[in-house]
């Protein structure tokens, strides 16, 4: 399991990525900042940065917006 | 001036423009053909800093405690605000309109970008302030390269905005590069029959040479300027500049322009992609979220918004375009859909522009009324925009319409014949010709939810309690398009607003829906003082609120408090000390809006509304109300029975379930009301307490004779 935000949780799989993870949570807003385990992951690395069974994410969305 | 019949004029000294002031607000009476200069007092500066303060501060001194929206001492106040005008950094065009609203009975703000509030600065006016009604249609023009006003016989029967603009700027444009330096207010025909009446505002676009239109929707205020008998105002002002606030010290706005500017240039389109698709890029992502409201706020998500998403608007506007409503703004979202041909209407076959979608409106006439052809959410738009009526008022009603009519509350008979089935936009459309004619159940319609909802009840004999859970408005103002069921903190952002629940006070759902930041009551309260204070910091100063958060520097979420982008907070206190010359910090900015924010509250109790019974959300914002809305999310909402409540949902019938999870839904809320109310420094009625208002210095004699009964 990789849990996120404290709040959600997603089935862990062979070889998921972050990418994967907003993919199944379908975050698809696109100011977000996005730790694994504390460590920030940029932008460019979300499509093959590897998430582990058992990890914690952050995915923070940046807008107070509307 | 041939064929213009002046009946009042005002000559007035021109001036300069001090430090983002003109130091003067214009006073226009309808009944007696008065014109006059108020001057701005230190203390207005001081207390109201300019605006939205100015705006309740005029409309305070000009009304009794019993004044309605449609009595002639109601004033129509249109504010700029010191900050405004500077056409280096963006977003800084909004006029702010503050009047009685014909919906709430309460004050209203609506604000509006376009060139008016800075043209209306360089005419010489910090505000402009029109009380009496007109006894023939009339316009009013601020002429502010000769220094006069005048009032004068509409010279136009025309009433509709894009036709009428475009007369008043040909009638006073010496020719077609002049158009730059004239804007105009307008509302349109439906606006002098509904309560749902809007203003727009206009800009000459220089690419297009056209005259282009935005929207001052919420609240009634086309409907208070056509019962004035205003066609329309004017105001011209030759060569507006970024130095015409004479700012005190440019190099500090120099500063904070570049730095922004180069953060839309570099970033935009990795994040919102506002210069391409503007805020109707948030229809998909708010459907992804189960945020995209639905057949009357009943769902969050539909199968077919895909074909409202950003790419059909994308496709639609005009691009490769600087497509802003400010001369100078560098975020440019304001887009249009050009070569456009209603099917249906007074317009039908005609070529028109369409003014947008923005989300709000693609949102509203669209999924939430179960309309997914964009063409017919454009024609919609197009005929609301000059028709004078508010998209959001007008969509959240209809939709309302629309489920009483699925659920037989309504029938044809009361309709006159059409057919509100859920995405039926052609019942939608003649609803709107209809209201534009002022005839028919369109005139229903456009006595907006509040009123609706007792009318079916009590005329056609519907459960009055249904129909109050799903008349989706608070304080008589419709709400915007955002589903709030999972976020408490947005239930109060909508619901504690002022002036109603418009997501312009709080958007707060990711924060606490999705990112877990504000987990507690007092979490929650904390971030229910500060977002809506900092929100009214932008109707003070006559700004637009999307490059705060609509761009973000690329750093921006390894900040302390990233919601709050501190970097741009930082970028107006810059301009704060830049035009004005006073140095301020992030939390005096907060306070500015503290003043005007606790005003607006006693502006409300005074009269007769700003107490706690008036902050409570309709339940479809908080949960579901209908067994399809509990089972279409039965996880969630079992699991919610199980882990917050206490209860197994097994053996438990569904109507059990919807009133358990009400029952605690409607709880929390509560506890919610508690902790803000305490937290804005309010009594448990939702009143400022004395010291609350000693604070902040608006202890005014008459605010502590008014609230003092209210202090237990």
């Amino acid at each position: 399991m990789v849990w996120i935000n404290d709040k959600f949780e997603v089935t862990w799989e062979e070889g998921m990525t972050v990418d994967r993870v907003r993919e199944k949570l379908k975050f698809s807003f696109r100011m977000l900042v996005i730790t694994v385990n504390g460590r920030l992951v940029p932008r460019e690395k979300w499509k093959n940065f590897p998430v582990q069974d058992g990890d914690e994410m952050k995915i923070l969305h940046m807008t107070a917006g509307g | 001036m041939e064929n213009r019949k002046v009946l009042h004029q005002f000559t007035y000294e021109l001036r300069p423009v001090k430090r983002g002031y003109a130091n003067r607000t214009l006073y226009i009476n309808l009944d007696n053909g008065a014109i006059k200069s108020k001057p701005v007092t230190q203390q207005m500066k001081a207390i109201f800093t300019g605006g939205r303060g100015f705006g309740l501060w005029l409309l305070w001194n000009a009304i009794n405690d019993h004044s309605k929206w449609y009595d002639p001492e109601n004033d129509l106040v249109v504010a700029n605000g010191p900050i405004c005008g500077t056409l280096s950094y963006p977003g800084t065009g909004k006029s702010t309109i503050v009047t009685l609203s014909p919906l709430t009975g309460s004050v209203i703000d609506s604000n509006v970008g376009g060139m008016f509030a800075s043209l209306l600065k360089g005419a010489g006016w910090d505000a402009m302030e029109i009380q009496g009604k007109a006894d023939r249609e009339v316009i009013i023009v601020i002429d502010g390269d000769s220094g006069t006003v005048t009032i004068e016989e509409a010279p136009f029967t025309e009433t509709n905005s894009h036709i009428l603009t475009a007369k008043l700027f040909n009638m006073l444009a010496k020719n077609e590069r002049d158009k730059r330096n004239i804007s105009t207010l307008t509302a349109g025909e439906a606006a002098e029959h509904t309560l749902i009446g809007m203003i727009n505002a206009s800009w000459y676009d220089v690419r297009r040479k056209e005259v282009r239109l935005k929207q001052a929707g919420r609240g009634g205020t086309g409907r208070v300027m056509r019962d004035k008998k205003i066609k329309g105002v004017v105001v011209r002002y030759t060569g507006w500049n970024a130095n015409s606030n004479n700012p005190a010290k440019p190099e500090l706005i120099k500063k904070a322009s570049q730095r922004i500017v180069k953060e839309i240039t570099d970033l935009d389109d990795q994040q919102n992609q506002m210069r391409k698709v503007g805020t109707a890029h948030l229809v998909e992502i708010m459907d992804d979220y189960d945020l995209l409201p639905v057949h009357n706020y009943r769902y969050g998500s539909h199968p077919e918004a895909h074909k409202l998403d950003s790419g059909i608007w994308k496709s639609l506007f005009t691009q490769d375009m600087v497509d802003g409503c400010h001369y100078g703004c560098a975020l440019s979202c304001s887009h249009a859909v050009d070569g456009f041909r209603p099917r249906t209407g007074p317009y039908k076959d005609k070529i028109v522009i369409v003014d947008g979608p923005e989300y709000e409106t693609a949102a509203g006439l669209g999924a939430n009324m179960g309309v997914f052809n964009p063409l017919d959410v454009l024609e919609l738009n197009f005929y609301c925009d000059t028709y004078g009526i508010d998209t959001i008022s007008f969509a959240s009603t209809t939709a309302f319409v629309m489920e009483c009519y699925e659920e037989g509350i309504i029938n044809d008979q009361i309709t006159g014949g059409l057919q509100f089935n859920w995405g039926n936009a052609n019942a939608a459309l003649e609803a709107l010709h209809q209201m534009a004619r002022g005839e028919g159940f369109g005139l229903l319609v456009g006595l907006g939810s509040h009123r609706l909802k007792t009318l079916f009840a009590e005329a056609y004999g519907g459960d009055a309690h249904f129909l109050n859970d799903i008349a989706v408005e608070v304080k008589g103002l419709e709400a915007s398009e955002y589903m709030t069921k999972e976020s408490l903190a947005q239930q109060g952002g909508y619901a504690l607003a002022n002036k109603g629940p418009q997501h312009d006070e709080a958007w707060l759902i990711f924060m606490d829906m999705v990112n877990n930041q504000i987990p507690t009551f007092e979490d929650k309260a904390e971030a229910l003082h500060y977002f809506p204070m900092w929100r009214t910091w932008f109707s003070l100063h006559g700004l637009c609120k999307l490059p705060w958060n609509d761009i973000e520097p690329a750093n921006n979420g390894e900040t302390d408090e990233p919601a709050k982008v501190p970097e741009h907070v930082e970028n107006y206190t810059w301009l704060h000390e830049g035009v004005t010359g006073i140095r301020v910090t992030g939390d005096d900015l907060i306070r500015q809006s503290e003043r005007v924010y606790n005003f607006q509250r006693v502006f409300n109790l005074r009269l007769g509304f700003g107490t706690r019974q008036y902050d409570m959300p309709p339940y479809r914002l908080v949960g579901p109300v209908t067994a399809d809305e509990y089972e279409s999310r039965a996880e969630r909402y079992d699991k919610q029975l199980q882990e917050d409540i206490g209860v197994n949902p097994d053996g438990l019938n569904i109507a059990e379930r919807i009133a358990l999870v009400r029952k605690y839904r409607e709880g929390v809320y509560n506890q919610l009301v508690d902790a803000v109310y305490v937290r804005r420094g309010w009594t448990p009625n939702g009143v400022p307490t004395l010291a609350t208002l000693k604070r902040l210095g608006i202890d005014f004699p008459d605010v502590v004779k008014l609230v003092a009964p209210f202090q237990k």
